[in-house]
């Protein structure tokens, strides 16, 4: 298994330093190895969200084409299990409630960000992320499970209606079946 | 040819000159004193040896040899003693006014050649200037605040990517450091090296992916170079831009690269949402100031991207005729409306609401322009844009 991170920010500079962060992490402490790919350009990377299931993207807020908030809100209708971090250099209030309220960000990091902090928080989105991943598929497996559980379930509970006591065997001491003659 | 004071018409010549003349007769006294010699007179400290009298006091004989101007008069200068403290100094010429003539005529100008010669009264003057030298710099520095939130976003662009960098730099380098030491091991044992030791080598250096150091390293230093750079030169730009230097004087300048230095801050006040786009034609070096026009090409490229909204769109366009030069600065924006276009170089009229600007900008530029020998016009249509035309002499009137 391997992780797909997607990082967006208009600043070259900016991108190249959050793929070193992001590698500096290793693959021992993510539990897997990261790919990522780095986007100056809203266009592509909604592009690559189309064709590539991602598990985390990183974007920054304030870019030229798109706000990174409006970025995320077409990234959930693409990708709706994706993990969202937002970094910003001007954290206001109105941007981080918003970034809260609508985008509903794992993380909201400030520019300029605490590597340890940064590299922590990725490792947290995606194993967050991961183990709901995770439990949606338990989950799922189970309901199909109950699924046909209740399947064999009510096809019994048919045949009883039909014939009640027909589901229930009585056994004798010696495990041979009883029939009473009066239901009969 | 009588004494008496010069004819009506001559005296209101006299009145209307910008110097202070004094006519003097043959002994020495005063016969008639013009309106700027009275206005002079009334600021000069009459109490102290160096006031009022030492204006019209003769310079002595050797004093005369040496100072001679051309025809038969001499030139010297003195510090007078003004009423209010300080001093002013002056220049004097005496000449005789005829051939044949008993009157002589002293001028008196101020020694100061930056300022006027009409402004002699030194106290009011210098009062004047101080004020319009702090209403042209708050007016910068309101412009500077309003830079100020764009300013922060693309110093600390860099700075993140720079301070991330050195972190990363730190992790390579301790990497590196390890193999180092691992490696003087191995070097400094006895005898042949064990087989085992250079297998462990090999793998250290596959675990700190030495092949990646290698190649991101000279890429990590030359980006994190780059944004240094970056933040240095946006600090030279608002340096140049926010320096009183009300002194600097005129000096040959390159027209473009003060628009190119204004066009820096500028671009990241407005972001990246707006276009710039240069034409320039090929220009001779200005005369100008050019903290001054750095001052009016910045009011009118802001005023500029407040006007533009998203798909903002703004040309500079440069060229020359035969002793000037104009810039062209020319928006997309929302325009300026007929009945507002007259009033847009009048200080304090600003359009703009409390607190983003001072309505002082275009009136200091046109001062500036005129200051210059230029001219600074506007073209507007509402829905369609402005633009704005400086024009500026390449040579400034008087120098040679």
């Amino acid at each position: 298994m391997t992780y797909r991170l997607l990082l967006l920010d208009d600043e070259p500079g900016i991108l190249n330093a959050l793929t070193r962060v992001i590698n500096r992490i290793g693959a021992d402490r993510l539990g897997a190895p990261c790919q990522i790919s780095a986007f100056t350009d809203t266009g592509p990377a909604l592009e690559s969200l189309q064709n590539e299931p991602y598990d985390l993207v990183i974007t920054d807020f304030r870019m030229p084409a798109m706000s990174g908030l409006d970025f995320l809100r077409e990234a959930i209708q693409r990708q709706p299990g994706i993990a969202r971090i937002i970094i910003s250099g001007h954290a206001d209030l109105p941007t981080v409630v918003a970034a809260i309220n609508d985008a509903q960000v794992f993380r909201f990091v400030g520019k300029p960000w605490d590597d340890n902090e940064l590299q922590l928080a990725v490792i947290q989105a995606l194993h967050v992320y991961a183990l709901g991943r995770e439990n949606q598929r338990l989950a799922d497996l189970v309901r199909i499970q109950q699924g046909t559980i209740s399947r064999q379930e009510a096809a019994l509970r048919e045949l009883e209606a039909e014939c009640p006591g027909i589901t229930r065997v009585e056994r004798d001491e010696h495990g041979a079946i009883y029939l009473d003659e009066e239901n009969l | 040819m009588s004494l008496a004071a010069p004819p009506l018409d001559a005296q209101v010549v006299l009145d209307s000159l910008p110097l202070s003349v004094i006519l003097l007769d043959q002994e020495g006294m005063v016969r008639h004193a013009n309106a700027a010699a009275r206005r002079l007179a009334s600021v000069i400290n009459a109490e102290v040896p160096e006031g009022l009298l030492s204006l019209v006091e003769a310079p002595p004989p050797e004093v005369q040899a040496k100072s001679q101007v051309a025809g038969d008069g001499w030139e010297d200068r003195r510090a007078c003693a003004l009423e209010g403290g300080g001093s002013l100094g002056v220049v004097r010429q005496w000449r005789r006014c005829a051939e044949g003539s008993e009157l002589t005529s002293v001028t008196i100008r101020p020694a100061s050649a930056l300022q006027p010669a009409g402004a002699i009264a030194g106290p009011e003057r210098e009062k004047q200037l101080l004020e319009r030298q702090s209403l042209v710099h708050a007016e910068k520095l309101a412009t500077v605040g309003q830079l100020a939130a764009g300013m922060a976003h693309e110093i600390n662009n860099p700075i993140c990517y720079v301070q991330s960098n050195l972190g990363s730099l730190q992790d390579y380098v301790n990497k590196l450091f390890g193999l180092v030491e691992m490696c003087e091991a191995i070097l400094r044992e006895e005898g042949t090296i064990a087989a085992g030791k250079l297998d462990a080598l090999d793998a250290r250096k596959q675990a700190i992916d030495f092949p990646m150091i290698v190649e991101d390293l000279p890429l990590l230093l030359a980006e994190s170079r780059e944004g240094v750079e970056r933040i240095r030169q946006i600090v030279q730009n608002l340096r140049d831009f926010s320096r009183i230097d009300a002194t600097e004087g005129f000096r040959l300048f390159d027209v473009h690269r003060a628009i190119e230095t204004t066009l820096g801050i500028v671009r990241s006040l407005s972001g990246s949402s707006i276009r710039f786009t240069t034409y320039f034609e090929e220009l001779p070096l200005v005369e100008c100031n050019p903290t001054e026009l750095n001052q009016v090409l910045m009011n009118i490229l802001v005023n500029a991207t407040q006007a533009v909204g998203q798909n903002g769109l703004i040309e500079i366009h440069t060229g020359r005729g035969p002793h000037h030069v104009w810039i062209e600065v020319k928006d997309n924006g929302c325009g300026i409306e007929e009945h507002v276009l007259p009033r847009i170089f009048e200080p304090f009229f600003t359009t703009k609401e409390v607190g983003r600007g001072t309505g002082l900008g275009l009136s200091i530029s046109y001062g500036i322009i005129k200051k210059h020998g230029g001219d600074l016009t506007v073209r507007s249509r509402v829905g369609a844009g402005t633009v704005f035309l400086i024009t500026l002499p390449v040579k400034q009137a008087g120098a040679l």
